[in-house]
């Protein structure tokens, strides 16, 4: 909400600065959220002329010559604007004013002539384009005929005033309005509440032989009040209203829909005007659409309703969608001979439905559909006839309504014990009957008990403990003492497996990776680049753009993103590790699975070196695994594992598959894993020391000529098998095939180390134990052992 | 015998001058020195001399012989220094040369960020719980104070899964979830990932994290908050701070506030990272609305508490003088291994 000053201060005595205003505001708990100047551009010296004389200028075909009066004299102003006309009254730069972008005014002479002075448009100005009329927005600017001559039109325009920029509540519908802000304003300041008259001529004519309202559907209306104003010449607004709603960011169109307007942003209660001869029958009918009515509104748009939705209706069609947007057929227009005012309170959980079916958001329906006052509807239906009575119009008499019972005032009793507890405060019941007073409650005090009587405008407070904030911020959160809660023996920790997640992120960081963040959704189509295992995607019904869809159930598409986006940047060296979550369906609540996926790539980077991560991840963690060959769609082929603890499928590793990095314009390697850790963590045992030992080991090595096709893992296997209880390490360290060695045969040497906790081995049982691996491998495998 | 023993001092001084390395040394030793040697040579010619000139001849000779060791221990210390010498100079190194490149991996700045949160709150008595992501309605919003058609789910616009079902847009929930399943004393702190339908800009982002706290017992007060948060607020970005409390709404919270502490960068007095005002919000906080602690069956008479939340991404921001948001989602090598 926008705030000029000027406006505000019709309610309320200013006598400090917009800064301290705010400051003070904010620390009372309104949230200015700044400062608007309105007259950046430094602009001066521009008054109101009126054209006297307009000719052609003798010299040139372009140019006219202008006589202006400016109050206190005429000058002649020679100008080549074609859009005005003699006794028009224009905005006027005098000699020696400034204008936007740095333009200064000198006298002049142009060809021939001399110019004292020059007629400013709305860019000249520095004027908002898209909150003027249409006919404002190009030449020179033509104001209304009753703007005063000679007057500053800085002043009139309100462009010298600061403007407030407060922030809304969602629970603080008052705060979308003037008289609202102004009621805060002067409750922080002290000052007393000024209210405008709303007293004004009457004709004789009664509103009700004119117009008949029926509210069929109350529960959605409560109040309907319908006011008729004749003899309205429909015409622009006086200078200083346009001013005023240019200021609050308010588009200007003509008198009528600038009081309607002026009037909702002043008293909160949005109106609406209706070219009542327009409506059939004379008649105003609340009610529910029907299924599949239709109405244009304003905008142009044909809307097809629901019967959810509420009309304001003539007695043959919708006029209106009640709370959110007119319909074009009834709008006022330059021929509109009889207005009908709307002045009405809807259900604002109905009105909010109604604008996010359709896609509406107004002025209006963002007001109602916080819920606003029952009150306020006549305090602006007659607000806002005062100001057309004003502007030449005729008010007939009385008001049209229907509706339920005004609702009874809102009573709560406040106790100042339990404030001062909820608090860690010691304010007297005496302050908090003051605060509140100050705020427009009614206050009687009984001991302890504050019984408090909320006014209509505060539909936010409810029940005490909405006193207590209100207690709370008028007292001043900072003087709120600063306590800390006694201890009551509560120890801080976190959760064991938020420790695990900490330490499977440091054992990668040891390991040289690097930690991401990615984003938890992607396109179905990323996905299907990289697809993971899971069928059956979560998906989000609303999402704002397709890379929001589809709830992932594997990180790897993620991180191949990631590594592809550093490529692409020359960052080749890439290795990262994400930990998050992945989804999955399930009744009721979707599963919700911890997983660790890593990506590396760069030099020296292959299968090995991301299987040796994995290593050092499981080793660290003390876990037993297996890797074993399985064909995931996503990996390469041939560099393709499954990851085994206790025989279940724990995670996978493998270069990315070259179909995929294709897809994605990939020319690198990437080598991925994951790790399931929610099926791990269990099993990570408790740190025991193990004793070093104290005798030396011995070490032999086995090199033999086995097929090609035989796993590594197999060979472990059997020599595992074979080898004594004091076989301590066994390690493949070489694989070579090709040349000296047979095709479909591979060389492969194993180092062993044999150790005792008891002794020290003799090079005898150390052989023998060897031999009987050998033997084992020659007999199982048919390998050739080179001694 | 004599001139012998003076001729072979004078050859060796000679020889030992034209020998260039230890192997001709030892060479050296073996003539001079040797069983073959010199000195045996000529102390074997002791037995054919006059008894008397005897005890002048061998200490003569064992000079000579001592000479003869010195001179050879000499040169062989000088050899080796002029060895090691010759060696150091051959290992020379260009030490402007750059090093190895020893890879170090390291946490995300959100991470990092997140446990330095985490760890002054649990220093301050907190234990740390979790929650889902994919939330129920009822959680997210019923729970909290926010029924549907109400205003104020504008401040959270959410991905929905099925109608029930949403990707949570707060850590909040947590709040509820503890509640209905422990008793007091309650400190509770929570944290991960949330999403809201914001469009993406230099401050917000779709997906994002969120920081949670809250405190149920007896006796806890808006003061008590203050004392806590206030500490927090010390420890995370200096002992010096100030702090300010603003009114402000939350549908859980009442009375709510925002909380801004005085700029770290300016002292207060006004720069590019607090927008010149000197106070930069740091994060909402308020008492837990007592209809809350009611619906999940507390005596809010006997109890009260506080709650507060805030946003890991904008406290590393500030830490670090990041002035995106995106940066942390999009994981360029360049930008994480600045933390």
């Amino acid at each position: 909400m926008k705030v000029p000053l000027g406006w505000l201060r019709d309610y309320i005595d200013i006598d400090i600065t917009a800064e301290e205003l705010a400051d003070k505001l904010q620390s009372g708990g309104i949230p200015v959220e700044g400062i608007e100047n309105r007259n950046e551009a430094g602009i001066k010296g521009v008054v109101v002329g009126q054209i006297v004389t307009l000719e052609k200028h003798p010299n040139a075909d372009k140019l006219v010559v202008a006589d202006v009066n400016v109050g206190n004299g005429k000058i002649q102003i020679v100008t080549g604007a074609m859009n005005v006309r003699q006794g028009d009254k224009v905005p006027v730069a005098l000699t020696g004013s400034s204008l936007a972008g740095g333009v200064r005014i000198k006298k002049s002479n142009l060809r021939g002539l001399p110019s004292e002075g020059m007629m400013c448009s709305a860019n000249e100005l520095d004027l908002n384009i898209k909150d003027l009329p249409q006919e404002h927005r190009e030449g020179v600017m033509v104001f209304p005929e009753d703007s005063p001559i000679g007057a500053d039109v800085l002043k009139l325009l309100a462009l010298d005033e600061p403007v407030l920029v407060i922030e809304s509540f969602a629970n603080r519908p008052d705060l979308l309005s003037i008289s609202g802000i102004a009621a805060e304003a002067a409750a922080v300041l002290g000052k007393k509440l000024k209210k405008p008259s709303l007293v004004f001529p009457e004709t004789d004519e009664a509103a009700g032989d004119i117009v008949k309202v029926e509210v069929i559907d109350k529960d959605l209306c409560p109040r309907y009040a319908a006011r008729i104003i004749k003899d309205m010449v429909i015409k622009p607004s006086p200078l200083w209203m346009q001013g005023r709603l240019q200021a609050a960011g308010i588009r200007t169109i003509s008198n009528v829909v600038d009081i309607t307007n002026y009037v909702m942003l002043e008293t909160g209660q949005p109106l609406h005007a209706f070219d009542y001869d327009l409506l059939k029958r004379g008649k105003i009918i609340v009610r529910r659409a029907k299924e599949g009515e239709k109405i244009i509104t304003i905008d142009g748009e044909e809307r097809s309703l629901t019967s959810s939705m509420l009309v304001i209706a003539d007695a043959k069609k919708p006029v209106a969608l009640a709370g959110v947007m007119g319909g074009i057929d009834t709008e006022i227009s330059d021929s509109t001979g009889r207005i009908l005012l709307e002045s009405a309170n809807f259900n604002g959980a109905n009105i909010r439905r109604t604008s996010q079916a359709l896609g509406i958001k107004s002025e209006s329906s963002r007001r109602f559909e916080k819920g606003l006052d029952y009150y306020s509807v006549d305090i602006a239906s007659d607000r806002a006839s005062a100001m057309m009575v004003e502007l030449g119009g005729k008010a007939c008499k009385g008001r049209v309504e229907d509706g339920v019972q005004a609702p009874a005032p809102v009573n709560i009793a406040l106790r100042a014990n339990r404030t001062n507890s909820i608090l860690g405060t010691e304010i007297s019941v005496e302050d908090m009957a003051h605060y509140l007073e100050k705020l427009s409650f009614q206050v009687k005090v009984q001991g302890d008990i504050l019984n408090v009587t909320v006014p209509s405008y505060r539909q936010d407070i409810k029940e005490e403990i909405d006193l207590v904030e209100e207690v709370a911020r008028l007292y001043g959160y900072d003087n709120i003492p600063y306590t800390f809660p006694e201890g009551g023996g509560v120890v801080g920790r976190t959760t064991a497996v938020d420790k695990i997640e900490s330490l499977c992120r440091d054992i990668l960081a040891r390991a040289g990776l690097y930690e991401v963040f990615t984003f938890t959704m992607a396109s179905q189509e990323s996905f299907e680049k990289v697809p993971f295992a899971a069928q059956n995607w979560l998906s989000v019904k609303n999402p704002l753009v397709e890379d929001q869809r589809i709830l992932r159930g594997s990180l790897l598409y993620h991180l191949v993103e990631v590594a592809s986006r550093n490529f692409r940047v020359k960052n080749f060296d890439v290795k990262i590790f994400e930990l998050a979550k992945i989804y999955f369906p399930a009744e009721g609540f979707p599963e919700e699975r911890r997983i660790l996926s890593t990506a590396l790539s760069g030099a020296g980077v292959d299968f090995y070196y991301a299987k040796g991560v994995m290593e050092a991840f499981f080793n660290e963690l003390g876990i037993k695994y297996k890797f074993i060959p399985y064909e995931y769609p996503f990996f390469h082929p041939g560099q393709s594992a499954k990851i085994l603890v206790n025989n279940e499928e724990c995670g996978c590793s493998g270069r990315l598959n070259p179909v995929s990095a294709e897809k994605l314009d990939i020319e690198r390697e990437i080598f991925l894993s994951e790790i399931y850790l929610d099926k791990i963590i269990s099993l990570i045992p408790r740190k025991v020391y193990s004793s070093i030992p104290k005798f030396p080991s011995v070490e032999r090595d086995i090199a033999m000529i086995v097929d090609e096709e035989i796993p590594a893992s197999d060979i472990d296997e059997a020599i595992k098998n074979a080898g004594p209880e004091f076989l301590v390490k066994f390690e493949c360290f070489d694989v070579y095939k090709g040349e000296q060695i047979t095709p479909g045969k591979k060389s492969m040497a194993y180092s062993l180390a044999f150790q005792s906790m008891e002794r020290t081995l003799t090079d005898e049982e150390v052989n023998i134990a060897r031999k009987k691996i050998c033997e084992a491998l020659e007999s199982k495998f048919g390998a050739k052992i080179r001694e | 015998m004599k001139e012998e023993l003076e001729k072979l001092k004078a050859e060796i001084k000679l020889t030992l001058k034209e020998v260039k390395d230890t192997k001709s040394l030892e060479e050296c030793r073996i003539k001079w020195l040797g069983k073959k040697g010199a000195i045996t040579g000529i102390l074997k010619n002791l037995g054919k001399m006059a008894p008397e000139e005897k005890p002048a001849f061998g200490k003569l000779a064992n000079e000579v012989k001592e000479h003869i060791e010195k001179a050879l221990g000499e040169k062989l210390e000088a050899l080796k220094q002029e060895e090691t010498r010759l060696k150091f100079a051959e290992e020379k190194l260009d030490v402007t040369l750059p090093g190895k490149k020893i890879n170090l991996g390291r946490l995300h700045p959100l991470t990092t960020t997140l446990n330095q949160i985490k760890e002054i709150f649990i220093g301050l008595g907190f234990e740390f719980a979790e929650g889902p992501e994919v939330e129920s309605d009822y959680y997210n919003f019923e729970a909290l104070n926010i029924p549907a058609d109400h205003p104020s789910r504008e401040m959270w616009d959410s991905f929905f899964i099925s109608d029930n079902l949403l990707l949570r847009s707060h850590t909040t929930p947590v709040q509820i979830r503890v509640l209905e399943k422990r008793t007091p004393p309650l400190r509770v702190i929570a944290s991960g990932r949330c999403y809201r339908r914001d469009a993406v800009d230099a401050t917000h982002s779709w997906m994002f994290n969120q920081f949670e706290g809250f405190m149920v017992d007896r006796d806890v007060t808006f003061g008590g908050l203050k004392g806590v948060l206030m500490a927090f607020a010390r420890e995370m970005f200096g002992q010096e701070r100030r702090a300010k409390f603003i009114p402000s709404y939350f549908p859980f919270t009442e009375p709510s506030a925002e909380v801004a502490i005085d700029c770290f960068v300016c002292a207060g007095k006004g720069c590019r990272l607090c927008k010149g005002s000197g106070w930069i919000e740091i994060l909402g906080c308020g008492m837990i609305h007592p209809r809350i602690l009611q619906r999940v069956n507390y005596d809010t008479e006997k109890y009260t508490g506080f709650a507060f939340g805030m946003g890991p991404e904008r406290i590393a921001m500030l830490k670090y003088g990041i002035d995106d948001i995106r940066l942390f989602f999009e994981n360029d090598i360049r930008f994480l291994k600045q933390f």
